[in-house]
């Protein structure tokens, strides 16, 4: 079904080749995912497929690439487009429309089939993904599972041979993602040729026939389901990838030291015409680094916003070590990393980032926080050329710069490999050693089992349970 | 939510045309006095008759307040009051309406309709594409203008700080948003190209359009107001 003969590509204005040499035969109805560290070329092997690599992005080419035996240089990308169907990581900028109904016949409507055709397909899809609760609405006000589901159906609407999903599951929790594995499970059932380029592999164990590892650009090895199956977690670890047996993965229990020192936080309530949050009051030891659970939509991150003060129909108090903290106080107190981190990066230069967060000016203590994450050599550089991990880490240093006590972490290992969750552990254990209480938004267990002091789990806007794992309850 | 009247995109964008340059343009006298308070009112009752209450009632309150200043109070001040009472009445009055009904036509038209509308009245398909993505392009970025000032209200980037250093405000305003809307607009092509936007083929639009007798009254009324403009204005 795809044949990839000595694949090499090179993006334009970039050193080195993305792609080297990469031969590749996939033969109809299998499952195939390509998995390694990030850059490694995984991302760019989908781009190909779907013809986005040549026809959008630039950049050197060679090989050939044939899609059910047709050569793809041959196509155009409309052509290449009936053939495949490609999910994509965010699902806030997939969508072409912003109510579902139209979304959902948009690849055909583009093809020109006759409206009859079109609304019987879309009735099949509706039927095969459970859709009907999601019809008539407003694209942005679904939750990120919502969503995934209607690009699923959004995308196998025209019946293309081959389904392409480029990380699917970085913005899901893990109902979410277990619904997308039936999904891609359905497909597998009809027989279509499927290729995920995927972190996350739990998911995926038992569905993929082969885990394709690639590394700097070219495969290093083929696994089988079998081979993926029988190897440990630290086996995994040693490549780059994510665990498969999160079952293994415990907390450590020993590192929370008890200094005394309380955070407490007076109930918390928040209406809003579709939402309803209340939280009661509860008391944490400080520093610590807490998980904040739960489904997509359980509102995680409305209490994040409410908790620090910026959402103005909530008003927080909380109090550390007996300091009472009023709702403006709050705000001046915490602080939150964002899921796209570019939105708080204001200035030209890293160095300039962290001076302007500090309520004084100080160079030289400038330059110890950068050594202190290992980012020194970071200081020249534009913010906004660093990449994910690095921007993330500029942010969290403006934070201590600022001298905020509290800390919101939204979503930031989503799409991570193990190296960069690692290194994102990391800071957290440092952010502990500097006396900050860290609430991280989160659905990845193997973070929370890395550095995590304890977890408070949401359900439906209240609070089901809070763990400490050094096994003292709250 | 159940929608019992239904008005026609091509209608909406007629009546935004029209009320944009009438209550702009035209001159407060003679028919027009009775002409621009109908103009005013179309977009109330449009918004109202689409469950829109709360932006509605704002603007009526606003408008029937401007209204009253300008009967009662204004005509008893003087000086530089005066002058800035009535920049004031002449903003609210010439460009508020055509702003709501700018607003009624974005909020209440989903893309493939404003699509079909625009297929419908044969204009060329760049620029039909090119207009669609403008649709989808303002609530995303209305969306990360909303994360870039809880971004700003975190670093004490707020409020009087910031009133000092307006060129300041702006550049953290505006690096941001451009890095976004290049990303997402990126993204987005990516996206509809892979869902054979470009395909060269007649494309089919499910939605059905059909004129109903609201949308002969409110085109009959614009095609009215604009003899009346050209016979006051130009003749």
């Amino acid at each position: 079904m795809i044949q990839l003969q000595n694949v090499s590509f090179q993006y334009q204005y970039q050193s080195k080749k993305a792609l080297n040499a990469i031969d590749l035969e996939i033969s109809a109805g299998e499952v195939i995912v390509l998995c390694g560290k990030s850059g490694c070329g995984k991302t760019t092997i989908t781009r190909l497929l779907n013809g986005l690599i040549p026809y959008y992005i630039n950049g050197e080419l060679q090989g050939t690439i044939r899609l059910a035996n047709q050569d793809i240089q041959a196509m155009e990308i409309h052509e290449i487009s009936k053939l495949t169907g490609s999910v994509f990581q965010n699902p806030k900028t997939q969508f072409y429309n912003i109510d579902t109904d139209s979304e959902l016949v948009f690849t055909v409507e583009n093809f020109g089939l006759p409206s009859y055709e079109i609304l019987n397909r879309k009735a099949m899809m509706v039927e095969q993904f459970e859709l009907q609760p999601l019809l008539q609405r407003n694209l942005f006000h679904l939750s990120g599972g919502e969503k995934q589901r209607i690009a699923c159906a959004s995308v196998a609407i025209h019946n293309p041979p081959i389904i392409i999903l480029d990380e699917p599951t970085a913005n899901l929790d893990n109902e979410a993602t277990a619904q997308l594995g039936e999904m891609i499970a359905f497909w597998k059932s009809q027989g279509k040729t499927i290729v995920i380029s995927e972190h996350r592999l739990h998911y995926l164990q038992n569905l993929a026939d082969r885990f394709v590892y690639l590394e700097d650009g070219e495969i290093k090895h083929i696994f089988t389901q079998k081979e993926m199956l029988t190897m440990s977690n630290e086996a995994l670890y040693q490549l780059g990838l994510r665990a498969i047996h999160l079952e293994e993965l415990m907390p450590q229990h020993d590192r929370l030291l008890d200094q005394g020192a309380r955070f407490k936080l007076e109930t918390l309530s928040y209406f809003n015409h579709d939402f309803q949050l209340k939280i009661e009051g509860f008391d944490l030891p400080f520093p610590a680094i807490m998980a904040i659970t739960g489904h997509n939509g359980a509102g995680k991150s409305t209490f994040a916003k409410a908790l620090t003060g910026l959402n103005r129909k909530a008003s927080p108090t909380f109090h550390i070590n007996n300091v009472k903290f009023r709702k403006k106080q709050c705000v001046q107190a915490s602080s939150m990393v964002m899921q796209d981190v570019h939105h708080q990066l204001f200035t030209e230069s890293v160095l300039a980032e962290i001076l302007l967060s500090m309520p004084e000016p100080n160079e030289e203590l400038a330059l110890d926080l950068l050594a202190l994450l290992g980012a020194s050599e970071l200081k020249d550089a534009h913010p906004l050329a660093l990449s994910g991990g690095e921007k993330q880490r500029v942010a969290i240093l403006s934070a201590i710069a600022a001298d905020k006590q509290v800390m919101i972490m939204d979503e930031p290992t989503s799409g991570l490999d193990y190296h960069h969750m690692r290194k994102f552990a990391n800071c957290m254990n440092i952010l502990r050693n500097q006396n900050k209480l860290v609430f991280i938004i989160t659905h990845d267990p193997e973070m929370i089992a890395l550095c995590c002091d304890g977890t408070i789990e949401l359900s439906q806007g209240m609070m089901k349970d809070i763990t400490l794992f050094n096994k003292q309850r709250v | 939510m159940k929608q019992w009247i239904q008005i026609d995109p091509r209608t909406k964008l007629l009546l935004t045309v029209t009320i944009n340059i009438i209550t702009v343009s035209a001159p407060q006298n003679g028919w027009f006095l009775y002409i621009l308070p109908i103009l005013w009112g179309i977009p109330a009752i449009l918004l109202l008759l689409y469950q829109k209450y709360k932006i509605a009632s704002y603007y009526l309150i606003l408008l029937l307040s401007v209204t009253t200043f300008q009967y009662t109070v204004a005509p008893y001040i003087h000086g530089v009051l005066f002058f800035l009472s009535l920049g004031i009445i002449s903003i609210s009055l010439r460009l508020l309406p055509g702003i709501m009904m700018g607003y009624f036509l974005l909020s209440t038209t989903s893309i493939s309709e404003l699509v079909a509308a625009l297929e419908k009245l044969h204009m060329p398909r760049g620029f039909i594409i090119s207009l669609s993505v403008m649709f989808r392009f303002f609530p995303t970025l209305s969306y990360e203008y909303i994360y870039i000032q809880q971004a700003m209200a975190f670093r004490g980037l707020t409020g009087f700080s910031m009133l000092l250093h307006p060129v300041k405000a702006m550049e953290y305003r505006l690096i941001p948003l451009m890095v976004s809307a290049s990303k997402i607009g990126n993204e987005l092509t990516m996206a509809s190209l892979t869902r054979g936007l470009s395909a060269p083929n007649k494309r089919t639009n499910v939605s059905q359009l059909q004129f109903y007798l609201q949308d002969f009254l409110l085109i009959t009324t614009c095609i009215v107001v604009w003899l009346i403009f050209i016979w006051e204005v130009f003749l």
